[in-house]
């Protein structure tokens, strides 16, 4: 199949370059080796918007960094996706921490940072009572925020699907040609989830024998080996790994700011931070992760994640963790985010070592990137209602006032079957995750979408629901329902089979 | 539903049940062994037998029973918000809630249980509910970490299916379980259980192929060397069950951090007026017989408190009850004093095992009662009775009261 531009991956970077091209008038198609979205580092951060003083003067990653993270709340806003202004402190215990600050402050202002300031210890715990009293001084920016890293991922392709960009979930480029100024990609098949499922019409010619006019590499931690096969190897990705230690909701209603040490070198430290949906979170280390598909945790690095995030904040209490989780950052070994044609490879781009702040830079990247195409291929934007930049969700049942709730269930079947306990989810909801342009096919497809199994029960309960529900609606056998990606299934076979 | 037909069968007139599931009897359905019902009818039942007990009685009655229910919020003047297929959206206000909302496992996530984050990890109830209900096996081979009962019961469950159960992991240096269980769903089947031993790590890719087991020290920390990898494609975890107790906070009601149920007193009366507890969700039980009877006391009670006839409270002297030496819990936390011949039966857990020990309970220098047990588990439940007459004539309404301890005596 032809495809004016071919984008490999579908993290938050691939996906928001697919939305911000979907208004011309070209054939795009993203190709993601997963069954969804949002599977590798974009689904496993800190999901922090920062503010932009701790990268470096004159990089990429400053440029893109401020101004990402002015762009954010705006794009939070046009597709949906909670966004909480919530402000960032950097803690600084003594003298040399305190030093620190200043330094940090002052790449700021170069960066072009707005609202920083340094405040004092009273202004800190005034804000944060279970801030470490020991603090002196910390810098505070009030642009920094946070969001759900995967929600705004979801969002976002859901956006591009629904202007005509063409998703290939479970399929993974294995080689790239080029020939007469056209690209060649081979393509496997990972998995059948969406061969068997009748929500997905995707055409076996459509993910196989790919050509393509410009190919954008956003394959995060696998990033080098696809720009190897374009014959580039200027670059490689050394994947870390961070884990983080995630708590109830009743901890996350006490810290309104995200909470930072002093980095060090190996990154900007152990932070503590409210998430978007109310959990508090802890995290991450940096280590360096065995392969780039690492996302195993290890209890000394948990450990030492609880204890380092202990010295900030004085009220972690380790009975109230729901769950643990690592991340692999696609850490480059040229130390700035790589955006740029390839220098040995015409109209092949890439976007790649998009470690943190990759988040918050992702918005920037995308426009900056459909700059970079349209200096490389002539096109033309859609007719004004031809495309839309805006994606509308539906409120979540959790989050409806109690009238709304009740017309919700006057109106709608479905919003009367609350299938998630923990996390208040309805039945509505997990059905419209699944018909969405970029629809939930697994179990935790649908947790990513609606919270249901992300609470304190973990999915104890609602799991067999879920999965009962997502076979309905897709077709998919109840002991074929995966829990990730096709070799992830839950169940195996029947008892009387 | 225990309790609220000893609420009907006291005269109680209007009463709604309201079940998130779509049948009465919560787990027990999905409980098909048998080992119900000892108690409360002097015979063995399955789980579901047992529950059909108590839902044929309330079919009899003109009980209210709201099916597919969730109660969305809760108020502290006893307003209850819930959803359901046939009524939508409800507003209900009650003179009298009965907390029995149960309890819900432990997952994996609060273990933090290092290692892959894949497929084929399951509590030990959710893996009950797809082989009992749903009729889906879980895998083949299976490694069991935790000897919580619902642990041992899918241990048999899932060698009676065809299925290869490994072994059953205890961190403890004892079961957790019920002895009968170890017996008979371990012992009669050679599997075999390793004690003070636990699961480091989980391995696999999309899913688990395998852990590593490791032994623990005193302080129940891995002990380096003695890692081994275990081949399985699921693993279950029976670690522990956590009260449900989201709502009732929402009420105010005040938590034990111990049982993770409410405080309450020998009314099972909650600190938010109206508002009792009973089964799972005050403590985690060991058998349903004692759940059903605690749904019979809390039923009676509420009754007291609509006829205004209950423990005066505002006035009345009130004393701490305190596990002392050698105990994890006791219930009710506190007792209102007053003036009758009642008998207060308090319940507790051992935080480790004993073998022929006195159980004391005391105020101060005065011993009210000693009570021989031949053995004491945690996984055991056990109580003592106190006369109230005999906690009044500890002291006096101008001298004050103390605590009254309840302990294993040295």
């Amino acid at each position: 199949m032809y495809y004016d531009i071919c984008i490999i991956g579908a993290g938050i970077v691939g996906s928001l370059i697919a939305r911000q091209l979907s208004k011309y008038k070209v054939k795009i198609a993203v190709i993601e080796r997963h069954v969804d979205v949002s599977m590798d580092a974009t689904g496993a951060n800190s999901g922090i918007v920062h503010a932009g003083y701790d990268a470096k003067p004159g990089t990429k990653k400053a440029k893109f960094n401020v101004s990402g993270c002015n762009m954010m709340p705006g794009l939070c806003d046009n597709l949906s996706v909670k966004f909480k202004k919530t402000g960032s402190f950097v803690l600084a215990f003594d003298q040399e921490g305190e030093e620190v600050l200043q330094k940090l402050y002052d790449s700021g202002i170069k960066n072009g940072v707005t609202d920083m300031a340094i405040v004092d210890k009273d202004f800190i715990l005034k804000r944060e009572p279970y801030v470490n009293p020991l603090v002196t001084k910390a810098l505070y920016a009030k642009n920094a925020g946070i969001v759900s890293p995967y929600k705004l991922n979801i969002a976002a392709m859901d956006n591009a699907v629904m202007n005509g960009v063409k998703f290939l979930r479970e399929t993974e480029v294995t080689g790239i040609e080029k020939e007469d100024g056209l690209f060649h990609i081979s393509t496997e098949i990972t998995g059948d989830i969406c061969s068997i499922s009748k929500l997905d019409r995707i055409k076996e010619e459509d993910r196989t024998d790919i050509t393509a006019k410009i190919v954008i590499n956003c394959a995060g931690a696998h990033a080098d080996e696809i720009s190897r096969m374009a014959g580039d190897d200027s670059f490689n990705i050394i994947p870390r790994r961070g884990e983080y230690i995630l708590f109830d909701k009743t901890e996350g209603s006490r810290i309104n700011t995200v909470l930072f040490q002093t980095p060090t070198e190996k990154g900007k430290g152990i932070l503590v931070t409210p998430t978007v949906d109310g959990n508090l979170m802890i995290g991450p280390d940096a280590t360096v992760a065995d392969h780039k598909d690492d996302k195993c945790t290890n209890s000394e690095n948990l450990d030492y994640v609880f204890k380092t995030a202990s010295q900030t904040y004085t009220r972690l209490n380790i009975r109230k963790s729901i769950t643990v989780f690592a991340g692999i950052r696609a850490t480059p070994d040229t130390s700035d985010f790589i955006i740029e044609e390839s220098k040995k490879c015409g109209n092949f781009i890439n976007v790649a070592g998009i470690e943190s702040p990759g988040l918050t830079a992702a918005p920037a990247i995308a426009v900056y990137v459909e700059d970079m195409v349209k200096s490389l291929m002539e096109m033309k934007e859609k007719a004004k209602n031809q495309y839309t930049m805006k994606v509308k969700h539906d409120k979540p049942f959790s989050e409806m006032t109690n009238e709304e709730k009740e017309a919700a269930c006057k109106s709608d079947e479905l919003c009367r079957k609350i299938i998630c306990r923990c996390e208040t989810v309805s039945e509505r909801e997990i059905v419209s995750a699944i018909y969405a342009p970029c629809g939930a096919r697994t179990v935790d497809g649908v947790k990513r979408r609606t919270r249901a199994g992300m609470g304190r029960c973990q999915g104890g309960f609602c799991a067999p629901h879920v999965m009962r529900i997502l076979s309905e609606h897709t077709g998919i056998a109840v002991n074929k329902i995966a829990k990730a990606d096709a070799d992830s299934c839950i169940l195996g076979r029947h008892s009387r089979d | 539903m225990a309790a609220a037909l000893q609420a009907y069968e006291l005269g109680v007139k209007d009463i709604v049940i309201l079940e998130r599931d779509n049948s009465l009897g919560g787990i027990l359905n999905q409980c098909i062994h048998n080992g119900f019902g000892l108690h409360v009818f002097k015979e063995e039942l399955t789980g579901p037998e047992y529950a059909l007990r108590f839902s044929e009685k309330i079919k009899e009655t003109n009980i209210t029973v709201m099916l597919d229910t969730m109660v969305i919020g809760a108020e502290k003047d006893k307003t209850l918000y819930a959803v359901n297929p046939e009524y939508g959206f409800m507003v209900i206000k009650a003179k009298a809630v009965i907390l029995a909302m149960g309890c819900r496992e432990r997952p994996r996530g609060a273990l933090r249980i290092p290692g892959s984050n894949c497929a084929g990890v399951f509590t030990a109830g959710t893996a009950q509910r797809f082989v009992n209900i749903e009729g889906i096996l879980p895998g083949k081979k299976v490694v069991i970490l935790g000897s919580g009962d619902i642990g041992l019961i899918m241990a048999r469950r899932m060698t009676l299916e065809g299925i290869k159960v490994m072994g059953v992991y205890e961190i403890m240096e004892y079961p957790g379980g019920l002895t009968r269980n170890i017996v008979q769903c371990l012992d009669d089947y050679d599997i075999p259980l390793h004690l003070s031993e636990t699961v480091v790590k989980i391995h696999g890719k999309g899913r688990i192929t395998g852990v590593t087991t490791a032994k623990v020290d005193s302080n129940m920390k891995p002990i380096k060397g003695t890692e081994q990898y275990v081949e399985c494609d699921t693993l279950l975890l029976s670690v522990g069950l956590i009260p449900e107790n989201e709502l009732s906070e929402q009420m105010g009601v005040g938590m034990y951090q111990v049982t993770g149920g409410p405080f309450v007193d020998q009314d099972l009366e909650t600190d938010t007026e109206g508002v009792f507890a009973c089964g799972n969700v005050l403590h985690v039980h060991d058998l349903v017989d004692y759940v059903t009877m605690e749904g019979q006391r809390a039923a009676m009670s509420a009754k007291a408190y609509l006829d205004k006839t209950l423990t005066e409270k505002k006035s009345a002297q009130k004393i701490a009850v305190v596990a002392g030496n050698g105990l994890r819990y006791v219930l009710p936390q506190h007792i209102y004093l007053k003036d009758t011949e009642e008998k207060i039966k308090i319940f507790f857990r051992s935080r480790a095992r004993f073998r022929e020990v006195y159980v004391r309970a005391s105020v101060g220098d005065n011993v009210l009662t000693r009570r021989k047990l031949l053995r004491l588990i945690p996984s055991e439940m056990e109580s003592v009775d106190i006369k109230m007459r005999d906690l009044l004539n500890t002291g006096s309404e101008t001298n004050g009261f103390g605590d009254l301890v309840i302990e294993v005596e040295q």
